[in-house]
């Protein structure tokens, strides 16, 4: 098929300067001056403990101390790889058990309450039964990630999946198409499209599980980090880790948002 | 046709010997309204055989108040909805569950993740037509209705407008059967001056030669009376409560017709009439 409108329009360069018009305009830096002033005052002038929370300065200093000597880089690659294997096997896992309930009535009559009460479980309090069943190993902390964001992704799919606009679905049928094409040409790319806005969004909570994952048994990460820095009762280390997790956060979303730019154009336009 | 007769109203059975290109026979409906706790009835032995006239081509137009069924005649015709009891024929055979009957909707219903080009080749390639000759085929749809240069855009707005939008679905019909289209209210959703424009290009179509040649049956559901006759050989009037049929009108215009027929005093008088139809002034 064509491709579909000027690929100028869309292209990687083009987003890269919208991400940097929108996040680096010097009004976002100005506000994000003036947290940093407002923090650098309260500290400094002993508004708040320091105990509780540390100054810029010791902030950085704990940084350069990590990098020094607590392998920074490779604990943060090693969050990051928890991360992204983790959030694929999710995506995975959610796309087949979600679209086999959005898709069939049988299934979504026999499993969806079980899904939908699965969003009670407190997920952190399943660590402990995931080391019990695999042991206490990367994988492990893989699974127990993909399956802390997988309860909150399925029932978003089967919502996608119902929202599929109807008249795309009777104007498929109407051209004769049978039920494996429409879910072809019409479901999967509905679902898909909009699923991508979710997955980005999802990336926030996965954070929480990386750390609650990696704090159980040190093998490394940030989350180890961070408790090391508590044993150790360097307030500077745990938040100087906690900035780097917000700042993988956005450098995080940004490349989702590159990417849906570059896989979804139609979004865009 | 006489003098001060605006129009032949057709009441008795078609004599044409050919069946009915599309056809109603003894159809029931009924929904349970939850909120009266009643069945409430759209259509009670309904009928109705629209005639196939072979080598010409038909316009069939099909009006009435909202709630009269008339949409729902379409969905028949095209295998989104069985009625509770009654036959619904195409070409005198009951339409089965792999007949696909293309249908215009009034909601824009074009794939906006694909392209106007990979929107109006969709039906040739759900037929497993090769991509180079479904791309050739929906390309000629594409000039037919006047949108080439657009083929490469997202069928969505604001790339295209909402008439552009619905061209788009008639060449999606057309492409994939060309010698039937049905369309429902498709221009509901657009501005006065728009809507005008979207009648015009669909007479055009059907006069073109192109399609004339393939005697397309086009079936329209519509509120407006002047688009009615403007368009319509076959004007259908339906009053609901249960849906039925009031009046058949055959419109004693031209069969090709242009913008300036609007102003003739024969197209005003019958525009008047379907009118006093409508509103119950005339039985």
């Amino acid at each position: 098929m064509a491709q579909a409108n000027d690929a100028n329009e869309n292209s990687f360069g083009v987003g890269l300067k919208r991400f940097v018009a929108k996040y680096l305009s010097l009004l976002q830096l100005s506000g994000w001056l003036i947290l940093f002033i407002t923090w650098w005052l309260v500290t400094n002038f002993g508004l708040i403990n320091t105990h509780v929370m540390p100054t810029p300065q010791k902030t950085w200093h704990a940084f350069l101390d990590m990098k020094s000597n607590d392998n920074l880089w490779d604990n943060i690659l090693f969050s990051i790889r928890i991360n992204v294997v983790g959030y694929l096997k999710c995506i995975a896992a959610a796309l087949v058990v979600g679209f086999a309930i959005g898709l069939s009535p049988r299934v979504r009559r026999m499993f969806s309450q079980q899904v939908n009460a699965l969003r009670f479980v407190p997920i952190t309090a399943l660590m402990g039964i995931f080391i019990a069943i695999s042991g206490l190993t990367i994988a492990t902390k893989i699974n127990f990630l993909a399956f802390g964001i997988w309860v909150y992704l399925v029932p978003v799919v089967v919502q996608r999946i119902d929202e599929v606009d109807n008249v795309h679905l009777q104007m498929m049928k109407t051209l004769g198409a049978s039920f494996w094409q429409t879910v072809r040409y019409v479901t999967w790319r509905s679902v898909i499209a909009r699923l991508s806005d979710d997955i980005r969004i999802l990336v926030g909570i996965s954070w929480t599980y990386i750390i609650v994952a990696e704090l159980a048994g040190i093998q490394g990460g940030l989350g180890s980090l961070i408790f090391l820095g508590e044993r150790q009762s360097n307030v500077g280390k745990v938040y100087a880790v906690i900035f780097i997790i917000v700042a993988i956060g956005i450098i995080q979303d940004a490349i989702f948002k590159l990417i849906d730019r570059f896989l979804f154009k139609f979004k865009y336009q | 046709m006489k003098e001060g007769q605006p129009i032949h109203e057709q009441t008795a059975a078609a004599t044409n010997t050919l069946p009915p290109v599309l056809e109603l026979r003894g159809v029931h409906q009924k929904y349970f309204d939850e909120k009266t706790q009643k069945d409430f009835v759209v259509f009670d032995n309904f009928n109705l055989a629209v005639e196939d006239y072979p080598n010409i081509g038909q316009f069939v137009v099909i009006m009435g108040k909202s709630g009269c069924g008339k949409s729902t005649l379409l969905r028949y015709w095209t295998g989104l909805q069985r009625p509770t009891a009654g036959q619904v024929l195409i070409s005198g055979n009951p339409i089965t569950d792999d007949q696909s009957v293309p249908l215009v909707f009034q909601q824009y219903s074009s794939l906006e993740w694909f392209s106007v080009l990979q929107n109006v080749a969709l039906p040739l390639t759900l037929k497993g037509v090769g991509k180079k000759q479904a791309e050739e085929q929906a390309m000629e749809m594409i000039k037919v209705v006047g949108l080439e240069g657009h083929e490469n855009k997202f069928a969505k707005m604001p790339q295209l407008s909402g008439g552009q939008l619905q061209r788009v679905a008639i060449a999606r019909c057309l492409v994939a059967n060309p010698n039937m289209l049905l369309l429902d209210e498709p221009y509901g959703a657009l501005d006065g001056f728009t809507r005008a424009k979207m009648q015009f290009f669909l007479l055009d179509i059907f006069q073109k030669r192109e399609l004339a040649a393939l005697n397309p049956t086009v079936v329209l559901v519509t509120h407006d009376p002047r688009e009615a006759v403007l368009l319509g050989h076959d004007i259908y009037i339906m009053d609901a409560n249960p849906g039925r049929i009031i009046k058949h009108i055959k419109p004693d215009l031209p069969e090709q017709r242009d913008r300036s027929i609007r102003k003739e005093p024969r197209f005003i008088e019958i525009v008047s009439y379907i009118e006093d139809v409508m509103e119950g002034t005339i039985a």
